[in-house]
């Protein structure tokens, strides 16, 4: 039986109690600064949006247009009996139009609202460093840098998502007379 | 803190205001209660209420550190604790003081507990009230003890403690509903519960079928072996037929033979066993199919009618508006609200309490006069404002606000619609005093001589008369000048779904509500009357407006059709007072369908009314009627006549061929039309302008040499006009040289042929290119 003082076990204590008292990480990514994001690619160029505000992602089918919106709005899709209305984000960053025929449906969620988001296509789930993000190149567009969150190696363009899904400028309220 | 903790805390936060603002509620319509109730045992019912509820919320703030609104909760707890003993407090407006109370806590719980700099003197003001309602200097003592002794009936106390009452807060048969969430009753839940769990053995038949089914297929492809043995088999007797058979060849045949028989008897019972068994699987799926139908619907029924609530859930806070806005103008009012258990789609409920509101303040401001007044006319100083809620067997819902005041007075109305510009003195001279009260709903109108915080702003009614329009509801008004005013609104019982009828314009498919539409029509082209530049029709006697719905919802016509029928497919819509003959391609079948809004972002769209999911899946837009309607009267001003484009027909070109020898015509036209264009003519320049003027054309082909006005006068003058300054023109000439082109060029024309070598296709090719 090993003769400890009462200060060597206190010390033994509070070094257990410390590990065990960090928090269970689920999802934890390698490093402090790494976070998941899912990768999608419009006209030729990659963007990512944070994982956690993700929803799901399916291939787009069947995209209602709806009349008097603007063009940023191509319209919406019913997912499991829930309207959801689905952004052109083509449009909206003055990209050339035309989505392939069997373009993705990115579902993004935010506390009560959901938001679609069209791609070309969905790369998958990767980790991005927030650390090593670079501010906007200089010869990038408002559109383009207005919901930017910074340009990561790839080069993708990782995009606020919670600042598209608030921007007034999408809002659109309109009423006759 | 972390952040789970972060999360939960949150959350428990939610729940809690949740929990608060009903709480408050009761408190609130318990004081009301208290101020008219004189029976001192219930009185003494309606303190222990509130008591409990100060008491529970108290303790819920402490849980969620919400630390002003728990300290509040303390003194108005010690307050009602003495109250409950059956002391009535010293200070006669101990109620307001009450209210008070009631009227921060629920600021603070707004505020998420932090205070502002309004708040905050008058917690100390409430809180040094409340310290005043008893003389006995030791108000603030732990009011937990309280609750231990309730239990023994205490000699001086007067009130019965129900020891029921204590777990749910319900007053007399109201159901307690808060904007948020809502309150069930019990039994509408199990209903429920009982036809979810039916839903079970649907889905264990459904498996069964399944297994029957798959037992079937698997039996098939076992016969589906043996066959293949007895095709082999078969080969083999059919290879030996017409052969001279040896002895064991003979044998042979026969085993094949006995083979070949056998198939068949067995194959006979398994067939006729599938018979049977496939025609008693009908009859199972079909019954079963029966059984589905009927659960879902039942199922469906019984989840929309959790969706009802009694009137009187909407109706809580009403008393006490009351007694505000009669108090700040020194009326004094009595409400009394009858029909309060009548159960109402909550939607609409919500969608009533403003225009109730405004109707019930409109009332007390305009209607009722002031006590001296009323005295005067040998009325009770007090007026009676009624709201009554009735519903018919038919299900249409009647919800009314009387008053017995002053009425409203038909020509001060007309009056102040001259002055706010909405009707000329002469249009009102015309008008039936019905009418000239219906001036009332128009927005901009009021006929305060000043706005008040109230009212007056002019806006009010006509929101409430939209409220109620968009609702699928009428509005009506009764009056009768010095005795009082009767507000009727009649509603739908419930806006969970609706008829639609689905529509196909330009390609795209909408949806109309059935209660929109007055009819459907086929209009013949004869039938248009362009007026200006907008186009109607008649129909029931007036003059309908009419318009392409692609136009009016800025979307292009994706159907080509070279058949241009002599007439229109119109539907006539209705949107409030108003009516549209919509343009359409088709009208396709009727729908039950619902309405689901179109969410973030797209908060309100014109025209649109939400979107709508059909039985395959796909999402269709439903239209906003009463948008539609006032969309149509601004585009009707912007776009020319709908009759000028009808007559030319949008499949075939047409063209003025002028020349004045008829042989030139003839075979100009010839192959004009030949190339498919529709073809007129002309003798010479005048006559050209003449048929220019009468119908549109899309090109002019003229000769040069012509009396009266020859080619190129006719070219300028046609590049002179407002009209068709841009038509083009091409000129053929037997003059060929090059001061002729040029006199051409001059004159505006598009392009110049000689006639002697003029090449048709050339002349075609250069026709097709400019139109």
């Amino acid at each position: 039986m090993l003769q400890t003082d009462g200060a060597e076990e206190r010390r033994i204590l509070q070094e257990r109690a410390k590990i065990l008292a960090r928090p269970d990480v689920v999802e934890a990514a390698d490093s402090a600064d790494e976070i998941y994001v899912v990768q999608f690619l419009v006209a030729g160029q990659s963007y990512a949006f944070d994982g956690s505000m993700v929803r799901e992602v399916s291939p787009c089918k069947q995209l209602t247009r709806i009349p008097c919106t603007p063009r940023f709005i191509a319209g919406v899709v019913n997912v499991r009996s829930e309207i959801i209305p689905v952004l052109d984000i083509r449009n909206l960053f003055q990209l050339p139009a035309g989505w392939p025929n069997n373009c993705k449906l990115i579902v993004l969620q935010s506390a009560d609202t959901r938001l679609g988001v069209l791609a070309d296509d969905v790369i998958g789930v990767t980790t991005l460093s927030l650390a090593r993000l670079q501010p906007p190149l200089p010869n990038m567009t408002p559109e383009q840098t207005r919901y930017m969150r910074g340009l990561a190696d790839g080069p993708i363009i990782f995009i606020d998502a919670q600042s598209l899904i608030d921007d007034p400028q999408i809002a659109v309220n309109e009423t006759v007379d | 803190m972390t952040n789970p903790d972060q999360e939960f805390l949150k959350k428990l936060q939610q729940a809690f205001a949740f929990e608060a603002k009903e709480q408050l509620s009761i408190i609130s319509s318990s004081i009301l209660k208290l101020e008219k109730q004189q029976d001192a045992k219930l009185r003494g019912e309606l303190v222990e209420v509130m008591f409990r509820q100060a008491h529970n919320l108290k303790g819920s703030s402490r849980a969620v550190n919400l630390s002003r609104i728990e300290s509040l909760c303390q003194s108005l707890e010690a307050a009602l604790s003495e109250m409950k003993k059956g002391k009535t407090p010293s200070p006669k407006n101990y109620l307001d003081t009450l209210l008070l109370c009631v009227d921060i806590l629920e600021k603070l719980l707004a505020e998420n507990d932090v205070v502002s700099p309004e708040t905050e003197p008058l917690i100390a003001r409430a809180k040094q009230e409340l310290s005043l309602f008893f003389e006995s200097s030791d108000v603030v003592h732990d009011a937990d003890s309280d609750l231990t002794t309730d239990s023994s009936p205490a000699a001086e106390s007067m009130i019965s403690y129900d020891s029921a009452a204590a777990q749910v807060p319900v007053i007399g048969n109201e159901k307690v509903a808060t904007m948020d969430g809502i309150r069930l009753p019990a039994v509408k839940i199990d209903e429920l519960l009982l036809q979810a769990e039916e839903m079970l053995s649907i889905k264990r038949a459904a498996f069964q079928h399944a297994e029957d089914i798959a037992a079937l297929t698997d039996e098939a492809e076992l016969w589906q072996k043996s066959w293949k043995n007895f095709e082999a088999n078969l080969r083999v007797v059919k290879g030996l037929v017409g052969k001279q058979l040896n002895e064991t060849e003979i044998v042979q045949i026969g085993g094949h033979i006995n083979k070949l028989l056998s198939f068949m008897e067995w194959n006979q019972a398994q067939v006729n066993a599938w018979v049977s068994r496939l025609s008693l699987q009908r009859k199972m799926v079909h019954e079963d199919t029966h059984a589905i139908a009927v659960g879902v619907d039942s199922f469906l029924e019984s989840t929309k009618k959790l969706l009802l609530m009694p009137c009187g859930a909407l109706l809580e806070g009403f008393p006490r508006l009351v007694r505000e806005v009669s108090r700040d103008l020194g009326k004094d009012v009595e409400l009394t609200m009858t029909g309060t258990e009548v159960e109402l789609d909550r939607r609409i409920l919500t969608r009533m309490r403003d225009p109730l509101v405004h109707l019930i303040r409109n009332s007390i401001d305009h209607g009722i006069e002031l006590p001296a007044v009323r005295r005067e006319s040998g009325k009770p100083s007090k007026a009676a404002i009624t709201l009554t809620i009735n519903q018919d067997d038919t299900g249409k819902v009647e919800i009314s606000v009387s008053d017995d005041g002053a009425g409203i007075d038909g020509e001060k109305v007309a009056a102040a619609a001259i002055k706010a510009g909405i009707i000329t003195a002469n249009e009102v001279f015309a008008l039936t005093p019905e009418e000239k009260i219906d001036l009332i709903f128009q927005s901009a109108l009021t006929t305060s001589p000043m706005i008040t915080d109230i009212s007056g702003h002019g806006l009010g009614l006509a929101i409430v008369k939209e409220n109620v329009t968009n609702l699928g509801g009428r509005l009506q008004v009764l009056t009768k000048p010095g005795a009082g005013t009767r507000f009727r609104i009649f509603l739908p019982v419930a806006i969970a779904t609706f008829q639609g009828v689905l529509l196909n314009a330009g390609g795209h498919k909408v949806t109309v509500p059935k209660a929109n539409i007055l009819r459907v029509l086929r209009l013949n082209l004869t039938q248009i009357k362009s007026l200006a530049d907008k186009d109607a029709f008649e129909f029931n006697g007036a003059l309908c407006p009419l318009i392409h719905l692609t136009d009016l919802l800025e979307l292009d016509n994706t159907i080509k059709d070279n058949n241009q029928p002599p007439f229109l497919l119109v539907t006539v819509v209705r949107g409030g007072d108003d009516i549209l003959g919509l343009i359409v391609d088709d009208v396709l079948e009727e729908q039950e369908l619902m309405v689901k809004k179109l969410g973030k972002p797209l908060n309100r769209v014109r025209n649109i009314a939400g979107v709508t999911v059909l039985r395959t899946g796909e999402a269709v837009p439903v239209l906003h009627v009463s948008d539609l309607v006032k969309s149509a009267r601004r585009l009707a001003s912007k776009s020319g006549g709908l009759a000028a484009q009808l007559l030319s027909p949008r499949a075939k070109k047409r063209i003025l061929v002028v020349d004045d020898t008829l042989t030139s015509r003839m075979l100009v036209k010839n192959i004009m039309e030949s190339a498919g264009y529709e073809v007129k003519t002309a003798a010479d320049g005048l006559e050209a302008l003449a048929e220019l003027d009468a119908a549109p054309f899309d090109l002019v082909l003229a000769d040069v040499e012509m009396p009266r006005m020859d080619g190129l006068e006719l070219t300028k003058r046609v590049r002179n006009s407002s009209k068709f300054a841009d038509l083009p023109v091409i000129l053929l000439t037997s003059l060929a040289t090059r001061e002729h082109r040029e006199k051409g060029v001059q004159a505006g024309a598009t392009a110049y042929f000689t006639k002697g070598s003029f090449d048709q296709t050339n002349l075609l090719d250069v026709i097709k290119r400019l139109i």
